[in-house]
């Protein structure tokens, strides 16, 4: 008896532990994706140690000068060199041949400059004139083209201390802060004693800081960068990187160059993603719900069945061979057909309309019910329109686009790419038909047939009763279903890798490429070294792919609640 | 017009097509896969064609019509003609020839022979009368005669000669080849052995890891979950579970499972085998772990579904004659629930076959030319990565140069692939569908 | 400018260099190894790998060489993480790359050259266009053009081909942003300018040359010992219209300890690579060898002993 007890108390609890080990699994996965991608946000520090664990080998960047020279001469390690006047004149030569060319020469219109730096490794040269904005050029062949000013402290500058090719030091009296040239942003600050600064040293790995007092005292210092290539302006609002013309939204991991920070913008993976779902979104819906529609209300009981399960087990369908089929297949076909393809959008709808109406009228005469058609006369304006599509498309392409589409695009302006979002739209939609499919038949034929019975009595035709009663009563389910497709169109993989040619572009254009966050997660994963920047940015597009589908899934999850209990009810 | 409208007409009529189109393009799409997927073995003709009045008649097979692309009206050919046998490697740039359909000779010759060799190479010769015991008397192309040794062949006939019936019987050995087989260096040829062997034991190994959670997960939901707000939590949590792109949970996966839990397992464990890894590494643990969690909820509902359908007056009877909850739940409940849970365990095997995206992350290689169970002490190597079927046909088709080879071969493994997602599927299917019968009796 | 051009092909341009190796020791059989061997790293090394390591196994059947190919960045990663003991790589690492070896290890990672590779421009094969110069090169996959022109190129007009295609576009194809390739690009063609959005990053050569094969306005960079019937190779010229090739050294990195040296294993697979065989495989795999004298420097290195004779 007692063993009888015990074994019921174990069993409930180590059930009823799973059970919650499935919620704190998922919680679990959240949670850590956050507890990675937080460093990302978090600022860095300059802090003082003692001394460093060992002795690094220094790179001395500041000295205290005695007087202020007339002209300031610069140089960035790239063989090229910078002589600036007070008044803003600037002269930039180029090595060439062991003598010294004259690349570009600028009279900048500021105030008396007070110091200048030139970034090592760069080309970006930063200017200061007493204000608390410090001016920010760089040379592009011969021309100077400014990016964005950075705030820096509004006490007196003292000088300005190149670090790498994208920060600085900026030394004002009793304060030492650390910015960063393209997102215009301070990193860390370090509160300095009165004394004055003689010399700052750093160490080699950029880590370490040492700074020599003129009383004769030293400090070190400890540098945390923390991630400072990723900040919110980086992710998501158009930076100027050197060497373009203006601001953009920059995907360029470049793990591969040795000097180059990474340029981390989530924005065009995001609107790929966001841009392959909506046109696989905008093939599958219709054609899932009509399909699926159609499927529950009029095919007799167990044709319903098998195109029921058949569709369930085309939602298992390996998508990495639709990916492959897009690719090889689809893409060259559909460059070489695109206006064939226009053309059977655009034939196969109206021509279907066209014949229900002279179907209709046919009945009307002979006195019949005039609802389902069969198989075979449903066949006819499918067919009909590929033979016509097939025998208009040279003819037209001839007369109206000068022999073909792709040049009379072209010389529009509209850029076709053979791997693009239209390509996209038909393999993904593909993948994402079934899903939508089973979920809409699902709650369209549950709906209690008490319902549409009684419009039925009152003399309406079927799809009078699927209209007013059915679809209302069923919609909050096919939205779900929608909700369904979407979120797997969002996770989808495979296709993208395959077919979309991975070019983070923006914009909505069906001709172009997209690059999504799932492709690059897939690719870039395994090529960041963790803890980088980019390793937590590419966590950071897992989780925010994982709120994103949070959010559809949850949705899902009530809508589905709420329509059975709204059947229940019925 | 209006009454045409108001009746429906049009949205019967176009949702009727919208069914066909779908369940059009579908056929159309497994029909393309089996189409080219059973091309590839299949032995075709030799051709034979002369470039120039000159030179010798090559031999060759043709693989399909071309358009020319200078605006002439002409029909070509592209013709395959075969690896060479001078120098080991296939490069495929003087495999293909486009030819014009007067270049190719009428008669098909009869010694025409086809030669497999173990290092993946196809040849095309004249086969040659002498035949010795350690040698193959071939005469190729450019018009010299070579021997080529026995241990060299894997295979050899002649095409043209075959019957139908032979045909067929050649075109089963190389299908079991294919299926038994080894790649080999040379990328697209030899069989596909070991992915198909690492598929099944990836997912074997998931289906142990993800059985007792998903069941045990389903029935607390249904047996044990009181209705209230923390069963509503868990509920949506198998949903979201469910929906996490499976990406993503391979991202978690490389994260955590690799980098966190099998560094610290490293240096725990296996310290003095360090810097080398040992469960640090992406590998087959790791893979079936996390495709148990993508697939966790695929069993979780179908039990769940499986359980919801038995009758709640046999609990209640097994109440009645005294047992426990316990009791009534393993000795009543689960046995007649046990098809359900295999249905949804089929259902999970048949996901985890076809994902591959999140298996590039962890644990999937290119070539592992050991098996991850073999004969070496402790004979199941959790460790090892592993060959996939999903990621071979990725590879075969995106890391193959020869795009003809890569297509086809492409087709073949992805037909070898849905056979077995649809097999699996399939019998889930009949397996419910018989649950669905007894309860009905029951009932 | 014209300095940098020259550096560039001065540097790149060590015309294939196919003398047959002579004779040099390192092949010998001696004890036994067994266990795994995990290689992670290029994809331009992949296929030589997979044909090394078979013949590898041959010799030491107990050994299980395990290949993944990722991209020459991957390598960098799993050697930092002890993912792999062997990481091929198609580059050099880049110094951020060598610190963080070096943060967790303690030493730096031992690179060692195993062979050569070519890249090369490839069209459609139907494509009118016979060679092209770097600049234009440049100025096609830049966003915008740092070396030497401002101007970005787009059509094929551009490029000075009339007919149908010269309306088109250049539909660019690259490898992606893991690989040596790209970074090599990036350094060498760029001027360490960014490539354009519209460049499609294919995970692997082989699927940059299919890409290629099927796009007729298509233009890719891979290596050269991919080439198809499909696609035809263009003459790469500088700017005097001299031909010149792109070549670059493929490497192999260890994590090697000073004192306690590398696995058995690990050592006696490169000795396989940089001996005579491993380079006869190398060369009919479509890659070129290294020079017989920097092998036996090499091998030196790896502390085998010279033979004389």
């Amino acid at each position: 008896m007692q063993a009888r007890h015990y074994f019921d108390k174990i069993s409930r609890w180590s059930v009823t532990l799973v059970g919650y080990g499935i919620l704190l699994a998922f919680a679990f996965i959240f949670l850590f994706l956050i507890w990675q991608v937080w460093p990302l946000f978090q600022a860095g520090s300059i802090s003082p140690v003692a001394s460093p664990d060992t002795e690094p080998e220094w790179h001395s960047l500041y000295q205290a000068d005695t007087g202020q020279q007339a002209e300031l001469h610069l140089d960035n390690g790239l063989q090229e060199r910078v002589v600036l006047q007070r008044d803003g004149a600037i002269r930039w030569y180029l090595q060439q041949d062991e003598s010294w060319q004259l690349q570009l020469r600028d009279q900048l219109t500021m105030a008396p400059l007070s110091d200048a730096v030139l970034l090592p490794g760069s080309r970006t040269l930063l200017l200061a004139d007493g204000s608390a904005q410090v001016q920010s050029w760089f040379r592009l062949h011969q021309q100077l083209i400014a990016r964005p000013g950075i705030s820096v402290s509004d006490t007196p500058l003292l000088a300005l201390i190149p670090v790498s090719s994208s920060s600085f030091f900026s030394l004002h009296p009793g304060l030492l802060q650390l910015h960063q040239v393209d997102s215009a942003r301070l990193l860390a600050e370090l509160r300095l004693p009165s004394d004055r600064l003689q010399h700052l040293q750093l160490s080699d790995d950029r880590q370490w800081l040492r700074l020599d007092w003129q009383s004769g005292t030293s400090n070190w210092y400890q540098i945390q960068w923390q991630h400072p290539s990723v900040s919110f302006t980086q992710l998501w609002l158009p930076v100027h990187y050197e060497g373009r013309r203006e601001p953009a939204y920059v995907w360029q991991t470049a793990a591969a160059a040795d000097d180059a920070s990474p340029k981390l913008s989530l924005v065009p993976l995001t609107i790929g993603t966001l841009k392959a779902a909506w046109y696989a979104m905008l093939f599958a819906t219709p054609l899932a719900i009509l399909a699926a529609v159609y499927t529950a209300c009029y095919l007799p009981e167990r044709w319903r069945y098998r195109v029921k399960a058949s569709m369930e087990m085309l939602e298992s369908m390996p998508t990495v061979i639709l990916g492959f089929i897009a690719a090889f297949l689809l893409a060259p076909w559909l460059e070489q057909q695109l206006l064939l393809f226009f053309m059977l959008l655009l034939l196969v709808p109206s021509l279907v309309l066209l014949s229900s109406a002279v179907w209709y009228c046919w009945r009307q005469q002979r006195q019949q019910q005039a609802e389902q058609p069969g198989w075979f006369v449903l066949l006819i304006p499918l067919l009909l329109a590929v033979w016509l599509a097939y025998i208009g498309t040279p003819w037209l392409e001839q007369w109206w686009f000068d022999g073909s589409l792709l040049l009379w695009l072209g010389e529009r302006g509209i850029d076709y790419q053979q791997r693009n979002a239209l390509i996209i739209g038909m393999a993904m939609g593909l993948a994402v038909i079934p899903s939508i499919f089973s979920l809409t038949e699902d709650v369209v034929s549950q709906v209690p047939p008490s319902l549409a019975q009684g419009v039925l009595a009152l003399g309406a035709s079927r799809w009078q009763a699927l209209s007013s009663m059915v679809l209302p009563v069923a919609a909050p389910g096919i939205l779900a279903a929608v909700l369904l497709g979407l979120g797997r169109a969002l996770g989808e993989t495979m296709i993208l890798i395959m077919a979309t040619g991975n070019t983070p572009l923006l914009g909505f254009d069906p001709f172009t490429g997209m690059r999504s966050l799932t492709a690059s997660l897939s690719l870039e994963m395994p090529e960041a070294a963790v803890s980088s920047s980019h390793f937590k940015v590419l966590l950071l597009a897992a989780l925010l792919l994982l709120v994103l589908t949070f959010f559809i899934n949850t949705l899902v999850s009530v809508l589905r609640q709420r329509i059975r209990q709204r059947y229940q009810q019925l | 017009m209006r009454q045409w409208w108001q009746q429906g007409s049009p949205w019967v009529w176009l949702s009727a097509s919208a069914l066909l189109l779908c369940l059009g393009l579908f056929m159309a799409l497994l029909l393309l896969i089996t189409s080219k997927g059973l091309q590839h073995l299949w032995p075709a003709p030799l051709v034979q064609f002369q470039l120039t009045e000159q030179t010798e008649p090559e031999l060759g097979r043709l693989m399909r019509r071309q358009d020319a692309t200078d605006g002439m009206d002409r029909a070509l050919w592209l013709v395959d003609r075969g690896d060479s046998l001078q120098a080991r490697d296939s490069s495929p740039a003087g495999r293909y020839l486009l030819i014009t359909a007067t270049e190719l000779l009428p008669e098909r010759p009869a010694e025409a022979v086809l030669v497999q060799m173990y290092d993946g190479r196809t040849l095309y010769a004249w086969r040659q009368p002498q035949r010795t015991a350690d040698a193959f008397w071939l005469q190729t192309g450019t018009g010299e005669q070579v021997a080529l040794p026995w241990e060299q062949v894997r295979a050899h006939w002649l095409p043209n000669q075959l019957s139908w019936w032979q045909k067929l019987q050649l075109y089963l050995q190389e299908w079991r080849h294919f299926l038994t087989a080894s790649p080999n260096q040379n990328p697209g040829t030899g069989g596909i052995f070991p992915a198909i062997f690492g598929t099944l034991v990836m997912v074997l190994l998931m289906a142990v890891l993800v059985t007792p959670f998903g069941i045990l997960a389903a029935i607390y939901l249904h047996e044990y979950a009181g209705k209230n707000w923390l069963t509503q939590w868990i509920r949506t949590s198998v949903y979201n579970l469910a929906g996490i792109p499976s990406v993503v949970m391979g991202v978690f996966g490389l994260a955590f499972f690799v980098y966190v839990l099998g560094g610290s397992l490293d240096r725990l464990f296996y310290p003095d085998q360090l810097p080398a890894p040992t469960f640090g590494t992406p590998g087959l643990f790791w893979a079936a772990l996390t495709l148990a969690l993508l697939t966790l909820p695929v069993v979780i509902v179908a039990t769940e579904e499986g359980l919801a359908k038995l009758p709640q007056a046999q609990r209640l009877g097994s109440f009645a004659l005294g047992a426990t909850q316990a009791e009534t739940i393993w000795k009543v409940v689960v046995p007649q629930a046990a098809p359900a849970m295999l249905t949804g365990l089929i259902l999970a095997v048949a996901r985890a076959a076809g994902e591959v995206a999140p298996l590039m992350l962890v644990g999937v290689v290119k070539s592992a030319p050991q098996l991850p169970i073999d004969g070496q002490f402790p004979y199941i190597h959790l460790e090892r990565k592993f060959m996939h079927l999903g990621y071979h046909l990725y590879d075969a088709g995106f890391q193959n140069p020869d795009t003809e080879v890569a297509i086809s071969l492409v087709f073949t493994i992805g037909l070898v692939l849905l056979t077995l997602i649809l097999l699996l599927n399939l019998s889930a299917f009949l397996l419910r569908q018989q649950l669905r019968r007894k309860y009905r009796l029951i009932d | 400018m014209f300095n940098r051009m020259l550096a560039l092909v001065v540097g790149v341009w060590i015309l294939a260099v196919q003398a047959s190796p002579a004779a040099l020791p390192g092949d010998e059989t001696t004890t036994p190894l067994r266990g795994n061997l995990t290689t992670t790293g290029s994809d331009s090394l992949n296929s030589l790998m997979q044909v090394w390591s078979l013949h590898f196994m041959r010799q030491y059947p107990e050994l299980n060489v395990q290949i993944q190919a990722g991209g020459s960045a991957t390598a960098a990663v799993a050697l930092t993480e002890s993912t792999a003991s062997l990481g091929p790589m198609s580059r050099l690492m880049t110094a951020t790359e060598r610190q963080r070896f070096e943060r967790v290890h303690g030493y730096p990672p031992l690179a060692i050259p195993v062979a050569l590779e070519t890249l090369a421009v490839f069209v459609h094969r139907s494509n009118p266009l016979r060679a092209i110069r770097l600049s234009e090169l440049e100025q096609l996959f830049s966003v915008e053009p740092q070396c030497q022109s401002a101007k970005a190129l787009r059509y094929w007009r551009d490029l000075g081909l009339t007919g149908p295609l010269s309306q088109r576009t250049v539909a660019l194809f690259g490898r992606n942003s893991a690989s040596g390739t790209y970074g090599f690009l990036k350094q060498q063609l760029l001027c360490h300018g960014d490539f354009r959005p519209e460049l499609h990053e294919l995970p692997g050569a082989a699927a940059v040359i299919q890409a290629v094969a099927l796009a007729e306005n298509g233009l890719g960079i891979a290596g050269a010992r991919h080439q198809s019937a499909a696609v035809r190779r263009l003459q790469l010229l500088n700017e005097q219209h001299d031909v010149i090739e792109l070549q670059r050294s493929l490497y192999i990195y260890l994590n090697y300890h000073p004192d306690t040296a590398a696995g058995m294993a690990e050592l006696a697979f490169l000795r396989m690579v940089l001996s005579d065989s491993g380079q006869q495989l190398a060369v009919e795999h479509g890659y070129e060898a290294l020079p017989t004298e920097q092998r036996s420097l090499l091998l030196q290195q790896l502390g085998v002993k010279q033979n004389a004779s």
